[in-house]
Order: C-alpha cells, then sequence, then structure tokens
C-alpha cells in the first residue's frame, strides 16, 4: 500500500511565556488515515491544533501540509490549502439557522449560489441534519450541535480535517453515530481526520494509530493495540505503581 | 410569517408615500423636516451595517463630516457640479475607512468603539484649524442645484430609498450573512477560510460610502455647515435611532430616526436640556424595549395569526 504524508509536525513548540505548553513534538498523519491525539487534561492537544490550523504562532519547528509550510499561515490560509479544525467550545455560530452555519462554510470555498445550497444539504444530509436546517443552531440539542460544528469544518470538503473533542457529552448512541459518520467522511470523501478525543473507547476503535501527549511531550506512537500495552501511556494516564 | 410579497408591497407602498409626501413640502419647514428625516434614517441604517459585524461604529460622525465638507469644497469653493461632489463625497469617506478600518478593525467591542469616538473627534479639531473651510464658523454657501432646489426633499427621500434598498440587500445576501456570523463568532468565520479583518473593513467601507453621501446631503441641505455639527454627539443622536426602533431589522433604524427626529423638533425647545432628550431615549429603549419598536412590532405580528384562528372557532 502506497501512502503519502499530508500532515508532518516537525519539532513543533509553544511557549506562553515561562510555561512550555508542547515541547518539540512530531507526528504525521497519512492519506487516508484517521489519527488520534490523545493526553491527559493539559497535555497540549488543544495548543497542538491551535499551532497546526494557524491559531497560535508556533514557538518552534515547522508544520507541512502537502510538503508546504505553513507554520506562518493564517487560519483561513491553511483552510484554503486544505486543513480545517472544530473547536471544542463555542464551536458553532449559536445565534444563526443551521442552514447558515453550513452556508457560511462555503463562501469563500464557492463561488456559485446554486453551488452553495447544495453542497449545503450535502453536508447536512450526511451529518444527518436536514430536518434541522431552520431551526437555531444554538437552540439544537448538545448531540446535534456538535454535529454543526462538524458540518462547518466538513462542508469547506478539507484534505485533513481537525476535530477538538468532538464525542465530548455524547450519549452512547450519538458516540456510535458520530463515528460511522466520521467513516463515511473518511471513506467516501478521502478526507484525512485528526482527532482530540477523551473517550479512549471511541478512540481505540476508530484510529488507524495514536499520537499520546504528556505535559506537553510526545509520550508514544501507534496502533491502538500498541498504545494500550504501552508501559508508558499506562503510566501517564494510571501513575505509577508505587 | 409575513409572506415576501405583503413585504414588498408595504416597502412600495411606504416608499411611494414617502416620495409623495416629500413632492409637496415645497421649501419650508415641512421640507426641512422631510429631509432631516431621510437623512437620520440614512446615518442610522449606515450605523446599523457596521452593527452587523457587531461594532458601534463612533466614526460614523467623522464620515458623516468629510462626506459634507469635502462636498461643500467641491461645490461652495471649486464650482463643480452637485454630481461630481455626491460622488467625491461618497469615495473620499470609503478611502479614508478603508485605511482607517485596516487600521482599527483589529481591535473590537469597546477598543474600536473609543478608537472610532476619537476619529471622529480629531476630525472635527482638524476641520476648526483649516482656514481654506472656515476654521471654527464653518463654511456657507452650499446650495443644491437651482434646478433641484424645489425637489430637493424629493431628491434626497430618493437616495435614501435606493441606498436603503442596497444596504438591505447586502444584508440578506450570504456576504450579509458573513458579516453577522462574524459578529456571533469570529473563530469559526476564520477557520472556514474568510478573511476576517477584511471583511470587517469593507463593511465599514461600504457604511462610509453611505455616510459619505449622506453627510453631502446633509450639507447642500443647511446650506451652512461647521465642525460642531459632526461631534461625537451625532454618532450618539444615531444610536439613540437604533435603540429606540430595534437592530434586528433595517425598518429599526427607519422607524426610530423618524420617530426621534419629529419629536427632537418639541425637545428643542429644552434648550441646553435638549441632550437629556436623546439620553433618557437611549435608557428608557434599552430597559423597556431591548429590540426596540421593531421587537414590538414583531411580537404583535407573530400573535396575529393566533388571534386569526382562534377567532374561526
Amino acid at each position: 500500500m502506497t501512502t503519502e504524508t499530508i500532515l508532518k509536525v516537525d519539532r513543533l513548540s509553544r511557549r506562553f511565556g515561562g510555561l512550555t505548553a508542547v515541547s518539540e513534538l512530531s507526528f504525521d498523519v497519512q492519506a487516508g488515515e484517521i489519527v488520534g491525539l490523545i493526553g491527559p487534561n493539559g497535555a497540549g492537544k488543544s495548543t497542538t491544533f491551535n499551532c497546526v490550523s494557524g491559531f497560535y504562532p508556533l514557538s518552534d519547528g515547522r508544520v507541512t501540509f502537502f510538503g508546504e509550510d505553513i507554520s506562518k499561515m493564517t487560519t483561513a490560509q491553511v483552510c484554503h490549502k486544505g486543513l480545517v479544525r472544530t473547536f471544542q467550545h463555542d464551536s458553532l455560530l449559536s445565534d444563526m439557522t443551521v442552514y447558515d452555519n453550513i452556508l457560511i462554510a462555503t463562501f469563500s470555498m464557492i463561488r456559485s449560489k446554486s453551488e452553495r445550497e447544495r453542497r449545503v444539504h450535502e453536508t447536512a444530509a450526511i451529518l444527518n441534519l436536514s430536518d434541522h436546517l431552520q431551526e437555531i443552531a444554538g437552540n439544537l440539542p448538545h448531540g446535534l450541535q456538535r454535529m454543526v460544528s462538524i458540518a462547518i469544518a466538513f462542508a469547506t470538503r478539507p484534505k485533513l480535517l481537525c476535530l477538538d473533542e468532538p464525542l465530548t457529552g455524547l450519549n452512547q448512541t450519538e458516540v456510535g453515530g458520530a463515528l460511522t459518520i466520521f467513516r463515511r467522511i473518511r471513506d467516501e470523501f478521502k478526507i484525512s481526520i485528526l482527532l482530540v478525543e477523551h473517550n479512549m473507547k471511541a478512540v481505540m476503535e476508530i484510529c488507524d494509530r495514536i499520537v499520546v501527549l504528556d505535559h506537553g511531550v510526545f509520550l508514544a506512537m501507534g496502533t491502538p493495540n500498541e498504545i494500550k500495552t504501552n508501559p508508558a501511556v499506562i503510566a501517564a494516564y494510571l501513575g505509577k505503581r508505587a | 410569517m409575513v409572506s415576501t410579497r405583503t413585504s414588498i408591497a408595504s416597502v412600495v407602498t411606504l416608499s411611494a408615500l414617502a416620495l409623495g409626501i416629500s413632492l409637496f413640502t415645497g421649501t419650508g419647514f415641512a421640507a426641512s423636516l422631510v429631509i432631516w428625516v431621510a437623512i437620520n434614517v440614512l446615518l442610522a441604517a449606515s450605523f446599523r451595517f457596521v452593527q452587523l459585524i457587531g461594532e458601534l461604529n463612533f466614526a460614523i460622525a467623522g464620515f458623516v463630516g468629510l462626506g459634507a465638507y469635502v462636498s461643500g469644497i467641491c461645490t461652495a469653493k471649486l464650482g463643480l457640479p452637485f454630481a461630481v461632489a455626491l460622488i467625491s463625497a461618497a469615495l473620499a469617506a470609503t478611502l479614508l475607512s478603508l485605511i482607517v478600518g485596516f487600521i482599527t478593525l483589529r481591535t473590537k467591542g469597546p477598543y474600536f468603539m473609543l478608537i472610532s469616538f476619537a476619529f471622529t473627534e480629531v476630525l472635527r479639531m482638524i476641520y476648526t484649524q483649516i482656514e481654506y473651510i472656515g476654521g471654527n464658523s464653518g463654511m456657507i454657501g452650499i446650495f443644491p442645484p437651482v434646478l433641484l432646489t424645489e425637489y430637493y426633499p424629493t431628491f434626497i427621500v430618493a437616495i435614501v430609498l435606493l441606498l436603503l434598498l442596497a444596504l438591505y440587500q447586502l444584508e440578506q445576501s450570504d456576504f450579509g450573512k458573513v458579516l453577522v456570523a462574524i459578529r456571533n463568532n469570529d473563530a469559526i468565520v476564520q477557520t472556514v477560510g474568510i478573511n476576517v479583518h477584511l471583511t470587517k473593513v469593507l463593511c465599514l467601507a461600504i457604511s462610509s460610502f453611505v455616510a459619505g453621501i449622506g453627510g453631502a446631503l446633509l450639507a447642500h441641505a443647511n446650506n451652512v455647515i461647521s465642525p460642531g455639527d459632526f461631534s461625537f454627539l451625532l454618532a450618539v443622536y444615531t444610536l439613540a435611532y437604533i435603540k429606540v426602533g430595534g437592530e434586528s431589522h433595517i425598518a429599526g433604524p427607519i422607524l426610530g430616526a423618524s420617530i426621534l427626529t419629529l419629536l427632537a423638533q418639541v425637545a428643542m425647545g429644552f434648550g441646553p436640556y435638549e441632550h437629556i432628550f436623546y439620553g433618557s431615549a437611549i435608557v428608557i429603549a434599552v430597559l423597556l424595549m431591548p429590540d426596540g419598536l421593531v421587537g414590538i412590532i414583531r411580537k404583535f405580528l407573530k400573535l396575529a395569526p393566533k388571534t386569526q384562528v382562534s377567532s374561526r372557532h
């Protein structure tokens, strides 16, 4: 099987004053992969997301996307290269309808108005939002709001979708539904996914590879089975035996 | 819901009514009233356009002033045609807003409001220092073309209606939705590839284009302008129109500006206490009707169908 590296994070560091949130982190995402980025709270997962997607400037290191250096690009530029992220909190336009939420995402990507409308309906259908298009996004139940935030990012039809804790607060049925959608996005649209998530069962189930961070430092990378049995990961999550 | 056809019909009727009234006002006090109402409606709509991105643009007074002075220089000093004055005023305001917006719109909320407030006051002080435009005492002899004099109120109403329609169309377009999305959550708008900063600058430029025309119309209606006409108070009045009328629909500034401008004629009698009128209008509107008159009308319209249904039984 031939693989292509689409995202390469090379010794990424991000410091806030004296605090090093992420230190010399390196990993990559191959085309067609779903990669999990996990770690205890405060491990630096969201900071990594913010750096990769152009929200924070890097203190050190380099991020390349399809071989092109995107470290100095703005979030909007990174999006046009095909890398889009969602947010953990405030992840949608809560005062606007679901339709408009998705429409905004097509604005800079598609010229034709009718083509934009088509994209909105197609996106809504895949995320099971077709029946809610005219509802105000902020009034929807939590599970559907999560889907709207993914729909916004997915509507741009990126090459890499970075999802920041998309399963938080979902019940088991909803998690199952979301995972099916992630697979469909990957298989039908050839979109790779980078996933930050705390739901270990879901991460182990869906990810091809997992990157583990602890206190901003790279801890391990491997298949779910490798990660499950990695002593360093177990120690980071459960603590060391005294 | 009010159907689109009913909305269009009411807009056409109201526009025709406004134009009709303006035709019969002649050149007296009634004419002045029509002109003030129309221009204030325009300024309120311009102010509200920047509110779509969530900003209170106190620089509007600066841009109105710039439009007034540029158009005044064109006709009164250089003897250029009125049309040239009108276009120059709009372009000058747009151009300056592009520069000012590019620099200042990286800030938002109270920071942008304070900067825009300062901008207005700086421009005002600059006018006082330039002898060519009359310094502190202002410019005189700014007249509309003789042919237009009698129909100047109608001309203004027509231009205002045209600009309101354009602003409304823009607001309803996908671009307008992007502006509202920026107010709602600008981080998300960035992530989907939209240059938020430039979009905000463009929004301010469109609003300032309208404000520039408003300034030119005002200068040629009053015939005399002075720096004091374009202080931050102008922006405060405009804010009062919007707060009373309501922000959620373009009908808000139209209603607010019309009603307050007419009531202000009474307030003129209060002498130096006139400003209390506008201040209390804002406070009362914010406390008692959070979405202004538009909100009250909305409530009424939403209740109306229910009443109809129940009356059938």
